[in-house]
């Protein structure tokens, strides 16, 4: 249910597991994971429920208007910008970034201006095609490394 | 029907629809449920600690040590959902940013759907039909998202092993590439609108690089956990002062 702090959980059991000293993977393990679990979503709500429950709604209506005007208008690309280099992080390939970059670039700067209509289908078009390219323009040299330590592996069995 | 001024096709006070109290019960109703899954839990734990040498005491130092590491974390998400208050209202942030979902799936999601409605996220067109529809996107796309994961993974989990034996990169890098794809998409469509959107995707994109090269370059990890919240307060920054430089939408 708490999905979105769940990547954040695994680091609470692990230092859990440590401090009483239970091996993970034992049922000691478990249950001090189970009980970090609780403890991370206990301060994980309170804080939601203060800060921005309680907080952010003060915020809100004594924030002057000016402010939330921007912020309305700007949150959007600054959320953009940070979480697509996020991906790009994750990714920590060249390749497949360069070729999303550029067709991004191609299909939101180019194909969109032409055909306006295309606007709101535009993100599909992109993951699609970085999709197939990412595909296509794999590399050969270390894909063929790749399958001869695969298909090794099942004869060794 | 009220006059065209107030209809919600017209008007732009999305925060009026925002915060309406069937929203906050709602979003009460998922804290409830969260709630009272801990409490089971921990009930469970406690019962069954004696059973495999887990005391009172260790339980005890369990629960804090979680709840302390949970601490960073959750003040990072608290800063990314602020920023968001003003587009989509406090029940909505609390439920869809902070307890399920995420900053990047829902605001691509509402950017997409309110597009579909012909709107910009927070332009000018944004208003309460528009901002009804992104919402009912955020929503349906999050509950097909535990479906999803409820239906999926044991039928992945097979599946997942002969795709891997066939070819490792359509586990590992493809599905990565369609990630980086949709959100340069999303991103660069902005690009469109002003030079100060622009800034505000630039220096927020540069400010996650940066936070993320220091993360591992110092060995601070909580710098990862602050990254998006401090990257989002920096491009909102930046693109203020680009808009008064003019090259915005112009906020007065």
């Amino acid at each position: 249910m708490i999905g979105n702090i769940s990547n954040k959980l695994l680091p609470s059991a692990v230092v859990a597991q440590q401090n009483v000293g239970a091996q993970p993977g034992t049922d000691r393990g478990s249950l001090a994971a189970s009980m970090a679990i609780c403890g991370a979503a206990v301060v994980h709500i309170v804080s939601l429920v203060i800060f921005v429950g309680l907080m952010g709604t003060w915020l809100l209506s004594i924030t002057p208007e000016t402010v939330l005007e921007v912020v309305r208008t700007y949150v959007v690309p600054a959320v953009f910008g940070a979480v697509a280099v996020q991906a790009i992080i994750t990714v920590r390939r060249l390749r497949p970034v360069v070729i999303a970059f550029a067709v991004a670039v191609l299909v939101q700067l180019g194909l969109v201006p032409l055909m306006p209509g295309l606007a709101f289908v535009a993100t599909g078009i992109c993951v699609l095609t970085t999709i197939l390219l990412t595909w296509f323009l794999r590399p050969r040299v270390a894909e063929g490394r790749a399958e001869t330590a695969a298909s090794g592996q099942p004869q060794g069995k | 029907m009220t006059s065209p001024a107030a209809s919600p096709e017209t008007s732009t006070d999305v925060l009026a629809v925002a915060n309406m109290p069937l929203l906050w019960v709602s979003a009460l109703g998922v804290f409830l449920v969260i709630i009272v899954q801990t409490a089971i839990y921990m009930k469970a734990a406690r019962r069954a600690g004696p059973g495999v040498g887990m005391d009172r005491h260790d339980l005890r130092v369990s629960f804090r040590s979680g709840a302390v590491a949970a601490l960073g974390p959750s003040v990072a998400v608290v800063i990314v959902a602020l920023s968001l208050l003003a587009l989509f209202g406090t029940p909505g942030v609390l439920v869809r940013i902070g307890l399920i979902g995420s900053v990047a799936y829902e605001t691509g999601a509402a950017s997409i759907a309110a597009g579909a409605a012909g709107a910009e996220l927070g332009g000018p067109g944004y208003t309460q039909t528009a901002f009804a529809v992104a919402f009912f996107a955020m929503s349906a796309g999050g509950a097909m998202w535990m479906l999803a994961t409820l239906l999926l993974t044991p039928v992945l989990q097979r599946s997942e092993k002969r795709i891997a034996r066939l070819n490792p990169l359509v586990l590992t890098v493809v599905p990565g590439a369609a990630l980086v794809a949709a959100f340069l998409s999303l991103g660069i469509a902005e690009v469109r609108i002003s030079a100060a959107h622009t800034t505000a995707l630039v220096v927020g994109g540069a400010s996650m690089g940066l936070a993320a090269y220091a993360a591992s370059r110092l060995s601070l990890p909580w710098i990862r956990e602050w990254g998006l919240g401090l990257s989002i307060l920096s491009g909102l920054a930046a693109a203020y002062v680009a808009d008064q430089a003019g090259l915005g939408l112009g906020i007065s």
